[in-house]
């Protein structure tokens, strides 16, 4: 297994050449459309002509070509996004043919008939993201380096509008992460690099996307079938917690490499260790079969193309089974379905390898695989503390790629503890504050209406 | 997390979890704009709220309900509402250490104004609790670095 991780590292010229565009234009939204220079046109020119003999090649070389020349026509924008989300699912396509060719197996999908379809917004919703999308431009127009609180904090009352609307919530959730982090920087010090980093330009992307068209959720399909859980993951943002448990669900014979999420929102005026409790305690079912390494029987579920699983009905069970074998079975034979990530999402940091790695390659924050060094990235996992998933003398972990590839830890239990944020060090009993709070919510907000 | 100068300079001031322990008296305080604000609790109806508001911009103080009505209790001096409001604004770290928090005996009552936002803010906040928690998959939440730190 080390030395196959380790020819990761011979991407083809192609793929390097499409990353280095993607950090390029990242560059160029930080510093703005209004100051474009020859280096700049350049680059767009660069992205115009790959397109020239897709199918998109009506719209997108024209609008790249016009908004070189400052028009800044939305229409024009609406180009530059569509092909900036191409070659970001270009890249994405083309890590899983690498994995799979250096892996030398062929990574098989799990695909059903579930395309995402798109319709068009109703008159009012239409108008309200169009000034979105103008709000939008008007940061790409003057630049991320041009940030300035007041104009974020105009759009808070746009953003708990856009909040309110389920059918949107994705966008709210983009939104809100994006202009905490613009409010973040800000009191900060701005720098390229972090800019990149952060993929503001990615998430402006999506986010404008997300104006242009509906998106119809997908159905999935109806599953039932035995569940092993296998690793967990938290993230704390500013405006809610996830927990992500990673699993293998046994399904027609095959075994899927799925994903379900859990997520919470927050507020700050109630300490985060109650709402760590809450989510523990709605979700202990489904736990327990992480913590003790038992299997869950999914009597109804949802699959989704992406991988994820909607539990309906469920229950824990008594059957035991081993990580570790379970593991090597899977993983480290490939002998593993992963999922296939919709056309919309696709985007390098969307490709996700679980890997069992000799723990004895691992040395602090670095993995080293033959000649290779791998980091191990933890900067999405702050509240994480120390366990990863060791498992004996092997380490289970995700190889990504993001300007480069990386391994990510996959958080796992010990025994009879999953580690949850804080909630681990001080397992609490209440949560008085959450309790006032919510029965005041009830109450309030009920009259409100 | 934002510290309390960086909080200033955007005009909010998110309180630390930790100054919770009145929150059935006063389930809301913030410094913003200037101005230490919040909300403290009826003590007969659950649905009834005073919005507190120290003014340090106009010098003033005022209380009055959610419903906008004046509250019974000011009489040319700081309520019971107001005085919960202050003493539970100088448990929070970031606020105890301002310099309004000393200056609170400048102000004089404005009985007339009305300061709706503040309510609206903690509604805001409220709202938040009621939204469905959600099991779909949003990608992007992972795309996120939650906790940032600028590479100088």
């Amino acid at each position: 297994m080390s030395e196959t991780i380790a020819n990761l590292y011979d991407l083809t010229e192609n793929l390097d050449k499409s990353t280095q565009l993607i950090n390029e234009l990242s560059m160029l939204f930080y510093n703005g459309f209004s100051k474009l220079i020859k280096k700049d046109r350049d680059i767009l020119d660069q992205l115009a002509k790959g397109f020239k003999d897709s199918p998109l090649r009506e719209i997108v070389p024209q609008g790249i070509e016009k908004l070189s020349k400052s028009d800044y026509n939305k229409d024009n924008f609406t180009a530059l996004v569509l092909a900036i989300t191409s070659v970001q699912g270009a890249i994405h396509d083309a890590l899983y043919v690498h994995a799979e060719e250096v892996f030398g197996t062929k990574t098989s999908f799990y695909t059903h008939e579930d395309t995402i379809m798109f319709e068009d917004f109703v008159d009012e919703t239409k108008i309200f993201l169009e000034n979105i999308q103008t709000w939008l431009i008007d940061l790409a127009i003057k630049g991320f380096s041009d940030l300035n609180k007041e104009s974020i904090i105009s759009f808070e009352t746009v953003l708990e509008t856009l909040e309110s609307q389920n059918n949107l919530q994705r966008l709210g959730v983009i939104l809100r992460c994006l202009t905490n982090e613009f409010l973040l920087v800000l009191s900060d010090t701005k720098n390229q690099e972090h800019a990149i980093q952060v993929r503001w330009m990615d998430l402006w992307c999506k986010a404008y996307l997300l104006t242009l068209k509906k998106q119809i959720p997908p159905k999935g399909i109806k599953i039932s079938g035995k569940l092993k859980l296998v690793a967990l993951q938290t993230y704390t943002h500013r405006n809610f917690l996830t927990v992500v448990l990673s699993g293998i669900l046994e399904y027609n014979k095959e075994n899927i490499y799925i994903e379900i999420e859990k997520s919470k929102f927050i507020i700050d005026l109630i300490p985060i260790e109650e709402f760590w409790y809450q989510l523990n305690n709605e979700n202990s079912e489904l736990f327990k079969g992480l913590n003790t390494s038992t299997v869950t029987s999914v009597k109804e579920g949802y699959l989704f193309e992406n991988g994820s699983l909607i539990l309906k009905n469920f229950a824990a069970t008594t059957e035991k089974f081993s990580l570790i074998q379970e593991l090597e079975k899977t993983v480290e034979k490939q002998n593993l379905i992963l999922s296939k990530i919709q056309a919309i999402d696709r985007h390098p940091i969307q490709f996700k390898l679980p890997v069992l790695v000799e723990a004895k390659d691992i040395n602090g924050r670095i993995c080293k695989l033959g000649n290779k060094e791998i980091p191990i990235r933890f900067e999405l996992q702050p509240t994480r503390k120390s366990s990863t998933s060791l498992i004996q003398n092997k380490m289970l972990l995700e190889l990504h790629f993001d300007n480069g590839w990386f391994l990510k830890p996959l958080t796992s239990m010990g025994a009879n503890n999953i580690f949850l944020g804080k909630i681990a060090e001080q397992p609490n009993t209440a949560t008085p504050t959450y309790d006032t709070l919510k029965e005041r919510s009830s109450k309030i907000l009920r009259e409100k209406k | 997390m934002l510290n309390i100068k960086e909080s200033e300079s955007i005009g909010i001031l998110n309180p630390p979890a930790s100054r919770i322990s009145g929150v059935k008296k006063v389930p809301y305080v913030e410094f913003h704009d200037n101005k230490i604000q919040g909300v403290v609790s009826s003590g007969s109806s659950i649905e009834r709220v005073y919005v507190c508001v120290l003014d340090f911009n106009k010098n003033t103080f005022t209380c009055h309900t959610n419903n906008n009505r004046p509250c019974g209790g000011l009489r040319g001096s700081m309520c019971s509402h107001l005085s919960s409001l202050l003493s539970n604004a100088k448990s929070v770290d970031s606020i105890r250490n301002l310099d309004v928090i000393n200056k609170t005996y400048q102000l004089r009552q404005d009985g007339s104004a009305r300061y709706s936002e503040v309510f609206t803010r903690f509604q805001d906040k409220l709202r938040f609790l009621e939204l469905v928690d959600a099991d779909d998959s949003i990608p992007e939440t992972r795309w996120f670095y939650t906790n940032v730190v600028v590479r100088k």
